[in-house]
Formats: C-alpha cells, structure tokens, sequence
C-alpha cells in the first residue's frame, strides 16, 4: 500500500518539477544606474575630466597664436610681397587645418580612453549580474532603458528588477578589493 | 483492488493532462533572441554593398572636394583685389562668397542623406530576407517572441541569457543556416 503512494508522491514531484521548468523566468536591470553610482566609475570621470582640462588648455593656446599671427599678417599684408604673402598664408591655413584635426582627434581620443577605463568595470558588472542570475535562477535579463534613455521594459515586479542586487555585490566586492 | 486500480489510472490522466496544459503555456511563454545586426555583417551579400557605398562615398568626396577647392580659389581672390575694390563691390563680393558657403554646407548635408538614402536601399532588402527567415526559424521551433538583442545604437536589449537558455533559444545561427549560409 505504501509503494500505492510514492509511486503519485513522485509524479507530482515530476509534474512540479515540468511546470517550473515550463516558465522561462525574466529580470532586469539597468546597468547605467550601477555605474552611475561606483566610486570606480566617479574616478574615472575625474581622470577624463583632468585630461579634457588639459586638451582644452592645449588646445586654447594654439588657437590663441594662430589668432595672433593671423592678426599679424594682417597688418603686415599690404608691406609684403606677392610670394611672401602666400607663403604666409599658406602657413596660417595649414595649421588652421590641422587644428580642426587635432579637435577631432582629441573627442576620439577622449571616447576611447573612457571605453578603455571602463571595461574592467563593465566586466565584472557583467559577471556579478551572472551569479546573480543563476542564484535566483533567471534565464534572461533585459536591459531596463537604452544609453538615450529610451524604456525598454516599461512595467515589471519590482522583485524582478536586480539593479539594487548587482549594485550592492559591486560595491561590496569594490571595498573588499580595497582592503 | 479495482478502486486503486482505477485511481491510479485517474490520477495519470490528471497528470498526463495537467503536462499538456503545461506544455501549452510553455509554447505560449517560448521566447527566443536574435542579433540581426551580426547576421547582417556576415552576409556573402554585404562585401558588395559595403564597396558600392564605398565607391559612392569616394564619389561624393570627390564632388565636395572640388567645390570647397573651387569656394577657396574665389575666397583668395577676392582677398587678393580687397583693397582696391569699392565698398559697394567689396559687400556684394562678400554676400556672394557667403552664399558659396552656404551652398557647400548644404552640398555636404544632401551628400550625407543620399548616403543614408543609398545605405537604406542597399540594406533594406537584405533586412527584409532576415526578418522572413526570422520568422521562418520562429515558426519552427513555435516561438512566440523572437526578440532583438541589440539596438542599432550598440545598445543591448538582452543584457544575459542563461547557457541553457542560449542554447535552445538563441536562433541566430538557425536564421543563418535558414538563409543558407552555411552551405
């Protein structure tokens, strides 16, 4: 009689067991609140920060001399000669040239070195969303908004919402590394 | 006897229909991914759109380059008769030059929308060929969501997916295989 019960004890185990399976269980979170509130990523803005600082002033001076020398030709213009004045000018739209490319390069320069600074970070938010993950049996996690601030996940149980949890993990394991 | 008997055949059907039922709203609940955009860059077919956008990119540069020379030829000349020109002739020259310029900005603008214009043209019909494949794989496997991975700013949607989960329903290399690029 006793074998008359494990026998449906274990079907209903089994039966459990296919209809937790069946759910495909989803979280989410949003990875620019995590590291918006890092101290890693608050050092990396001051590094950026101090480079963008000396950039500008870099940067500042050479247009402050071009300008300087631009006025200069100006005022020597009408006492130089044809093959004078060009060689001059010349002069002035070259560097004028390469001042733009050096603009553009520095915002390039500027966006990878932050990308590059980054990535550790990126990495190991990337990992403790893993365990966290697998510890509360997640099968996807969705990214809460775009970087443009776009939703993509408009509504969801709050228990769902794992940002606090990796947020927290990051901090703990960014303290535990300092020590 | 005959009461267990017919109790434990009761209580099979009970579990046999109560799997069914979980079956159904798991093929309700069945959510797979895709990253078009990798699709995309692999495709035989994007080598030889990437090189006729190339080619027209190179051509429009060509054309800009030639009015922003043409634009700085009329800007040293003018400088060169500054001084003995009127002041009449010296702001209607200046009016002029600065309608150059404005044309050349829009000449760089409408360059950059017949690129995208193009880019779209050339793209679009591969896109159309994933999307049908997409669903194709979809209706095989009896998904009821394919979501997108990425979006075309670089921003992930799925931020993880389980091995398990990866493994049955990441169906970018079925949409692939789909589009026959592996044969």
């Amino acid at each position: 009689m006793k074998q008359h019960f494990i026998l449906p004890a274990l079907l209903w185990i089994f039966l459990f067991t296919v209809e937790a399976q069946a759910q495909v269980k989803i979280g989410y979170m949003n990875p620019s609140v995590v590291l918006s509130q890092l101290d890693e990523v608050a050092f990396v803005d001051q590094q950026i920060e101090q480079l963008v600082q000396e950039r500008d002033t870099e940067l500042m001076s050479k247009a402050n001399q071009l300008q300087q020398d631009f006025v200069a030709y100006e005022e020597a213009r009408s006492m130089l000669n044809e093959e004078a004045r060009i060689i001059r000018e010349e002069d002035l739209l070259a560097r004028d040239q390469q001042l733009q490319e050096e603009r553009e390069n520095y915002l390039n320069e500027i966006t990878q070195k932050r990308a590059q600074l980054l990535q550790p970070i990126i990495e190991k938010m990337d990992q403790v969303m893993a365990e966290v993950a697998q510890e509360k049996g997640l099968d996807l996690i969705l990214n809460e908004a775009t970087s443009y601030g776009d939703a993509i996940v408009f509504f969801s149980a709050e228990e769902l919402n794992i940002t606090q949890e990796v947020l927290s993990r990051m901090i703990t394991s960014g303290n535990d590394s300092e020590n | 006897m005959r009461t267990l008997r017919i109790a434990v055949i009761l209580f099979f059907s009970i579990v046999l229909n109560l799997q069914a039922q979980a079956q159904s709203n798991n093929s309700e609940l069945k959510i797979g991914y895709v990253n078009p955009q990798s699709i995309l860059a692999n495709m035989p077919e994007m080598r030889a759109v990437q090189q006729r956008l190339q080619n027209f990119t190179a051509r429009k540069q060509q054309e800009l380059s030639t009015l922003e020379q043409e634009f700085q030829t009329q800007v040293a000349e003018y400088q060169q008769k500054v001084g003995v020109i009127s002041a009449d002739a010296q702001q209607q020259e200046e009016a002029r030059l600065g309608q150059l310029q404005q044309d050349l900005l829009q000449a760089q603008e409408v360059a950059e929308q017949e690129l995208a214009q193009r880019r779209d043209e050339l793209v679009g019909p591969l896109l159309e060929q994933i999307g049908a494949a997409i669903e194709a794989v979809a209706q095989k496997q009896g998904l009821s969501y394919v979501l997108n991975t990425t979006t075309s700013s670089g921003d992930m949607i799925i931020l993880y997916a389980s091995e398990d989960f990866r493994a049955k329903f990441d169906i970018t290399q079925s949409v692939m295989e789909e589009l026959g690029m592996f044969n």
